[in-house]
């Protein structure tokens, strides 16, 4: 078993085949937003609006759609939440 | 112990060094016995005797699909490669293999000319001999630097 989780360990972490790009990706997102440094930089996409379906995950729509109907399946949507 | 097993072990350290700062990964795992080990791992987890590595292959085929995926699917940040190997220690050798370990330190150089200190640490490499040359058997990366800025996409 330990030598299987080892084995796993190739797909995660800074050279993981599966997650390697997460630190390079984060970082060229710090590069560009790092020119205010006194104030905030966002990016949103997909971050308002209507919920709908889409083709792509490319925004946040479909994880906004995702939380949306957990929370009222749980019965804990909050105040002007948006379906 | 002769100057011949150090000879050869400076030899064998500066053509791995090369091949990975040319881009010559391909060529880099036909160093390479088919069963060889390639582990990177952390100083860190060596001193506390913790398993867990970076990057760990255990035959010549999982090296070539990292080279693969290196290659054709993961993004990663474009750059130069520069290994300084340092003089390597002979820790072992006989007619059929050698033993030995290697300070070694690596920069990268980006597109705008910037350089920084990716990596710093030791080789700890068991070569076999194979038609006249050596070929790795174990290839153990033991790095100091056990903080990856980004990612380590490229062998070290």
């Amino acid at each position: 078993m330990t030598r299987h989780r080892l084995i796993s360990a190739n797909l995660v972490g800074p050279a993981g085949l599966v997650s390697m790009e997460d630190g390079e990706a984060i970082e060229i997102v710090q590069k560009a937003t790092r020119r205010e440094t006194a104030s905030h930089s966002l990016v949103q996409m997909g971050g308002l609006g209507p919920i709908r379906d889409l083709e792509h995950r490319v925004t946040e729509t479909p994880i906004r759609g995702f939380w949306s109907y957990w929370s009222e399946l749980m019965g804990m949507e909050p105040e002007g939440g948006i379906r | 112990m002769t100057p011949q097993f150090t000879w050869e072990a400076m030899s064998f350290l500066s053509q791995y060094g090369m091949l990975l700062d040319q881009d010559r990964l391909e060529d880099w795992v036909q160093l390479f016995d088919p069963q060889a080990e390639y582990k990177v791992y952390s100083r860190e987890n060596e001193e506390l005797g913790l398993p867990a590595p970076l990057i760990w292959c255990d035959n010549r085929a999982m090296l070539s699909d990292r080279v693969q995926s290196y290659r054709n699917v993961n993004e990663h940040n474009f750059h130069w490669a520069r290994h300084i190997i340092g003089m390597p220690q002979i820790l072992h050798a006989d007619p059929e293999s050698l033993h030995f370990q290697a300070g070694y330190s690596l920069f990268q150089t980006n597109f705008e000319g910037e350089t920084r200190t990716f990596s710093v640490g030791r080789y700890d490499f068991v070569c076999h001999r194979h038609e006249q040359a050596l070929r790795l058997k174990r290839a153990w990366v033991i790095a100091d630097t056990g903080l990856v800025k980004t990612l380590l996409a490229a062998p070290i």
